[in-house]
């Protein structure tokens, strides 16, 4: 990634996601008071005839609610984060902000540094294109220009270790086999934040204990990782600081084992 | 706005490998692959050639030159604005998943149609040298410039399609219906100076008339555009590419809660 060259947004704007990467800097990701808001859409609501409709019946009204409110965090070079939470806590929706997916309604997000999400069930594919294509679609997305990507692809075909797989559509791939090529994509492309969603819960041992072997190795070279997982023993193995969420709001920011501990406490009471 | 620009242009090499894998995928498992591109024009020539000699004693010499070329660029905004009304849908995989200046996917389709439109024109210019070569003109050297106005108001609809659609998924089906009623208010399969008496009015709204001019004039008639058409032509152009990328950027961060 070059340095950008154009001057930083105005701090304070809502909603302003604001990515400076310049080599040697630290890396940071800081959200100020984020809020993200959903709405609950029915299908009627995303058609125009529903819309119009609505209109005379009085179908039109949205439900809102916040994913996440009031959430402040900063995740600095060296941290390794566990994410704990119930399921709709907003843990997803924390990473997908972090990794500009999500801009925020309320509240300034800053990152420095390349950021490689892994999300929920596989990275982003083509379902119609090969293994091997997808892998340079997404290293153009990490600034791998194609010859680059080429002399990266055997070292990201052995890790992903799918066989002939590697050249078929990814449709007709496992779940297993997606999350392996989605995690040997992310590390290979050597981004400086990996976040890391409940990927591990899909593979199998030998893939697992490669992985975590590869996580340590990136956290010793100072990657910030960010790990959302319902797996509390992975946390407190991998992690150095964790927070807990609950109904989109931070409860607990603390050592792995304070944290978990919390929430376990909390889930079985 | 300028930076919805150079976000998409700071990812050009996720455009550029989203377009050649679009066109690889479109031809791979043809047995001609690229071919198709060029053969498919050439069947509508066919096709027309049929209907209209036989059947209605046509002048084909022509008309079909006529014909192809109000028919190519307007084929190249049709399958672009249909497609783009299911960009961000159906790369709901990225919108999702990881950032990517979303711009990129209703570009993206549109380049991978410009293509089409390019080897479309190439089809056109085998068949007029081949069978009517007398109807070549110097004034297709105009095309470069027919060809950059076009392009930069298709992409300007793309934009904007693919964001009421977001929000509206069935605008698709009421485009469907507007596009093919639309096709024959445009000068296309019959002569301007004879188009019906009660459209004559309405080819100075159509949108989509001065577009197909800018190709007819040089391909057909040997002529450059008159100065208002390309004016008009530019206008609409720029007008749709502001009101799309405005529209687009405006609400491409609620696309989230939709996809």
């Amino acid at each position: 990634m070059p340095p950008m060259s154009r001057p930083a947004l105005p701090g304070g704007e809502p909603g302003a996601v604001r990515r400076v990467v310049a080599s040697g800097e630290a890396r940071e990701i800081l959200l100020d008071n984020i809020g993200v808001k959903y709405r609950l859409l029915t299908e009627d609501q995303r058609t125009m005839k529903g819309r119009v409709l609505g209109i005379f019946t009085g179908g039109g009204m949205e439900a809102e609610f916040w994913a996440l409110r009031n959430l402040s965090l900063q995740v600095r070079q060296g941290d390794v984060l566990g994410v704990v939470g119930a399921n709709g806590s907003g843990k997803s929706t924390l990473v997908r902000v972090m990794s500009r997916i999500i801009e925020p309604v309320e509240g300034r997000v800053e990152v420095r540094g390349s950021i490689s999400p892994m999300l929920e069930l596989g990275g982003a594919f083509n379902f119609e294109l090969t293994g091997r294509e997808n892998c340079y679609l997404q290293g153009s997305l990490h600034s791998y220009k194609h010859d680059q990507m080429t002399e990266l692809l055997p070292e990201i075909q052995a890790f992903a270790d799918i066989g002939p797989f590697f050249d078929v559509p990814v449709k007709t791939y496992s779940t297993g086999m997606i999350s392996r090529l989605a995690f040997a994509i992310a590390v290979q492309t050597k981004p400086d934040i990996l976040l890391v969603d409940e990927v591990f819960s899909v593979g199998d041992e030998n893939f697992q204990r490669k992985s975590a072997m590869r996580m340590r190795k990136l956290i010793d070279e100072g990657v910030i990782v960010v790990l959302v997982t319902h797996n509390t023993g992975l946390i407190r193995q991998l992690c150095n600081r964790a927070i807990w969420l609950d109904r989109g709001a931070l409860m607990e920011d603390n050592k792995p084992n304070e944290v978990c501990e919390s929430y376990m406490r909390h889930i079985t009471r | 706005m300028l930076q919805f620009f150079q976000d998409i242009l700071q990812h050009r090499e996720f455009l550029r490998e989203h377009v050649l894998q679009a066109l690889r995928s479109k031809y791979r498992g043809s047995v001609l692959g690229f071919a198709w591109t060029l053969l498919n024009p050439l069947m509508i020539c066919l096709a027309f050639a049929f209907i209209f000699a036989a059947v209605n004693n046509t002048n084909l010499e022509a008309f079909l030159p006529y014909f192809l070329a109000g028919y190519l660029p307007w084929t190249f905004f049709v399958t672009s604005a249909t497609g783009a009304t299911l960009s961000i849908l159906g790369n709901a995989s990225y919108v999702n998943r990881q950032y990517v200046p979303k711009g990129i996917f209703p570009l993206s389709l549109v380049l991978v149609n410009f293509v089409d439109l390019l080897a479309g024109l190439v089809s056109f210019f085998l068949v007029v040298t081949l069978v009517f070569p007398s109807r070549l003109h110097a004034a297709a050297l105009f095309l470069p410039i027919s060809l950059a106005i076009l392009l930069v108001f298709v992409v300007g609809v793309a934009f904007l399609f693919a964001t009421i659609n977001v929000f509206f998924r069935d605008f698709n089906f009421l485009w469907g219906s507007i596009s093919f009623v639309w096709f024959f208010v445009v000068p296309i399969l019959f002569m301007p100076q004879n188009t019906p008496a009660a459209l004559r009015g309405l080819n100075q709204f159509n949108v989509m008339y001065p577009m197909v001019r800018l190709f007819q004039d040089p391909l057909a008639f040997g002529v450059i555009p008159p100065l208002d058409i390309i004016g008009l032509a530019m206008a609409y152009a720029a007008i749709l590419l502001v009101a799309g990328s405005a529209v687009f950027f405006r609400w491409q961060r609620e696309f989230y809660m939709y996809v």
